[in-house]
């Protein structure tokens, strides 16, 4: 059968107009104004070249920390989320009693908005009235208590920490949907093969997975290099500017009425997230196996 | 199982909706800087006011008047509290975006009123509401651009941000007097450390309160270096180039490296400056003298004396003037301009104006027109009693273009200072790149 006489395809028309409308032509023209002197002081918008991003490149490293703090929190903020995730989706596809009820603990935490999560580990984590700290100080523990969210060694960790906790559940539930989609009868092949279990996760688990990892993976990523809300509720970018990320400094530059290097902040963004999706995407579907 | 997964999963959602739902209506202040989440009730009118208010300008008064302007009109007010740390960007946002609400408040000073509000734009005119003579005259050019009055100040004539100290605790480690000067300071300090007692209640996660010490005593700058404000005013000289200002930030840096704020100070919020003061937890702060009164209040078990003194970092002796305040101004676009005529209207009665005073513990007088009766401390008086006039000087954020607006810029930084990521010389010289960024997207001829 002939696939494109299924529609027509003028059929798409609609969904087109409205994904320009909406959100081609909104990125070009924010691509352009990277170009201008756009501001909050004057109605004037003049054309100013590479200016905005000469300033970016040329700030004592402010804003290549910022680059610098946004490419870490995705990479390390995927990784604390992505491998746990995998490991509580292999333990709960395993007919555990009752492992609904784990599955929905688990997921919860994403459902919750990032105000009420940034709020309620800010309490947790203050160093002397949180939650964490009086409870290793009640267990003996005392040692171990720290400055969680205004210790420039722990902040981060915290971040990683926070931000696990709510994705985690998140990942997982895209796995087991994976996981439940690999047929039975490899796993007992391979058992009859005298296949353990690691020898079962190499060879069966992870090459079928391969969808769900690359859609975890790029929600990762796309999530990581946006990221937002969860620092601006913990740190608001503290202690001092140790965390700031592109967004947050896109929030500030808008903030001051600067919005030409906003925008032009926001198009290294736009690059950065559209070349290392095209790449991981590519890469993901070339291991590709055939069902 | 899975009807159970189900029906949790719902559960859960419906709780998450009914709780954030809340937050936009409704939203109150607590401890630690949590918000706690109030419904309101129904309106009888179909009015309802929405108000943006930074965390820390309000208190039950201002609720309790809105309660009370919606028993007489019907109208709504709609109190949207934000921790601090967040309101400035946030305002500025939903002014850049055209989303404002009905009424926001807004840190006020007749040199950035331009950039932070853009009140031609923004802005209901009130020139010629009968209430603007409430304000006191000197406080209007605050909330004017152009000859045209935009805003409601109403707020305390207090000395406002002086060290505020127990008495008796100083008088007991044998120092009778307060200090005048940066070493004195440093002497008091050191022998509280050693009392076991931290010396300052300082909070930075607000991002504002670490600015005061620096700000504060523009007056000393100017004294140093006359016609200071005048000369950066004009960019005939930068911030980077004044070695007082340097200094200042260095002391405020010592006073961090030895321990005088305690060792989670950058976690702190504020909102324990009444009980840990009360308890001898604490022997200072930067507040203002109505915390006598809040403490009196909350721990009447306490029979300490308190006191006020000046800043002294760079021997600052300088009274610090500013007629300055956050101000409630009204969004131009919004669809209930007569009902906020209205509402200001009301709030600036002679019994609402005194019904705020007298249910706001940490004012002793309130800046108006209106013969109220004011509850002036006697800390107050004697301290405005020792400093000669001519030691009354303008704060820096009041005296200086393009300061202000950068306020939780300058905060930041100082926390990064404190951290050790960043140098004095950084944050000034950050001072002066943020001052020319927006002088020269304003075209300001001084910047040229």
């Amino acid at each position: 059968m002939d696939q494109n006489k299924i529609y027509p395809q003028s059929f798409v028309l609609i969904a087109l107009i409205l994904y320009i409308v909406l959100f081609v032509a909104p990125s070009f023209m924010g691509i352009y104004y990277s170009f201008t002197d756009w501001n909050r002081y004057t109605d004037k918008i003049n054309f100013i070249g590479i200016e905005n991003y000469k300033t970016i490149f040329t700030s004592e490293g402010t804003y290549y920390n910022y680059i610098y703090n946004t490419l870490k929190f995705t990479v390390i903020s995927n990784i604390v989320k992505i491998i746990p995730a995998l490991f509580l989706a292999l333990l709960l596809t395993e007919n555990l009693k009752g492992e609904n009820i784990y599955r929905a603990i688990l997921f919860f935490p994403a459902i919750l908005s990032y105000l009420v999560i940034g709020l309620i580990f800010r309490s947790m984590l203050h160093p002397t009235t949180g939650f964490v700290n009086k409870t290793l100080e009640m267990m003996r523990l005392g040692f171990m208590a720290k400055g969680w969210l205004i210790d420039p060694k722990w902040v981060w960790p915290s971040i990683y920490a926070v931000d696990a906790w709510r994705g985690t559940g998140y990942v997982m539930t895209i796995f087991i949907a994976g996981l439940q989609s690999i047929p039975k009868y490899y796993y007992e092949a391979a058992e009859i093969d005298g296949a353990d279990f690691f020898q079962k996760l190499i060879h069966i688990t992870l090459p079928m997975l391969r969808p769900a990892i690359t859609i975890n993976l790029i929600f990762g990523l796309t999530y990581g290099l946006r990221v937002f809300d969860i620092i601006f509720v913990l740190t608001n970018g503290g202690p001092g500017r140790m965390t700031e990320v592109i967004n947050t400094a896109i929030f500030r530059e808008f903030a001051l009425g600067t919005y030409g290097v906003g925008t032009a902040l926001s198009t290294i963004l736009f690059v950065c997230m559209g070349i290392i999706s095209i790449f991981t995407i590519g890469v993901m579907n070339r291991k590709e196996i055939e069902l | 199982m899975k009807r159970s997964f189900c029906i949790l999963v719902v559960a859960f959602i419906l709780i998450s909706m009914f709780g954030m739902g809340v937050y936009r209506t409704t939203e109150k202040s607590g401890q630690n800087g949590i918000i706690v989440a109030q419904t309101t009730t129904q309106p009888k009118k179909d009015v309802v006011l929405t108000e943006m208010i930074s965390q820390g300008w309000t208190n039950e008064a201002d609720e309790a008047l809105a309660k009370k302007f919606t028993e007489e009109t019907g109208i709504k007010i709609d109190r949207q509290i934000v921790p601090a740390a967040q309101y400035h960007d946030l305002l500025k946002a939903k002014l850049n975006a055209g989303e404002a609400p009905d009424i926001f408040w807004s840190q006020t000073n007749p040199f950035a009123i331009k950039t932070e509000l853009d009140p031609e734009k923004n802005c209901v005119d009130f020139t010629n509401e009968k209430w603007v003579k409430v304000m006191n005259p000197q406080r209007i050019p605050s909330v004017s651009y152009k000859g045209r009055v935009y805003g409601l100040m109403i707020w305390p004539n207090s000395p406002e941000f002086t060290f505020f100290y127990n008495r008796t605790l100083f008088r007991k480690l044998g120092f009778l007097k307060p200090p005048t000067t940066y070493q004195d300071f440093k002497k008091i300090c050191t022998a509280i450390l050693n009392a076991s007692i931290t010396p300052i209640y300082e909070f930075t996660s607000q991002g504002w309160h670490q600015v005061l010490p620096f700000a504060q005593i523009g007056g000393r700058y100017q004294e140093l270096y006359p016609g200071l404000y005048d000369k950066l005013n004009n960019n005939q000289v930068k911030f980077v180039d004044i070695p007082a200002m340097l200094l200042v930030l260095k002391q405020m840096k010592e006073t961090a490296d030895l321990g005088f704020y305690g060792k989670d100070f950058l976690a702190n919020d504020g909102t324990k400056a009444v009980e840990l003061l009360a308890t001898r937890k604490v022997a200072m702060t930067l507040g203002n003298p109505g915390l006598e009164t809040q403490i009196r209040q909350a721990h009447p078990e306490c029979k300490d004396e308190f006191g006020i003194f000046l800043i002294p970092y760079a021997d600052n002796q300088t009274y610090p003037f500013n007629p300055n305040g956050p101000a409630r101004f009204a969004y131009k676009m919004g669809k209930h301009i007569d009902e906020v005529k209205q509402y200001f209207e009301f709030l600036t009665r002679k019994d609402n104006l005194q019904y705020k005073l007298d249910n706001t513990p940490d004012w002793t007088n309130i800046d108006v027109t209106v013969d109220i009766k004011q509850k002036w401390l006697p800390m107050e008086k004697e301290l405005m009693r020792k400093i000669p006039r001519s030691k009354y000087k303008l704060v820096l954020q009041s005296g200086v273009k393009y300061f202000n607006e950068q306020w939780m810029e300058v905060g930041k930084d100082i926390e990064a200072m404190y951290i050790g990521a960043i140098t004095p010389e950084q944050i000034l010289k950050n001072i002066d790149d943020r001052r020319e960024k927006m002088a020269k997207a304003q075209g300001d001829p001084a910047w040229k």
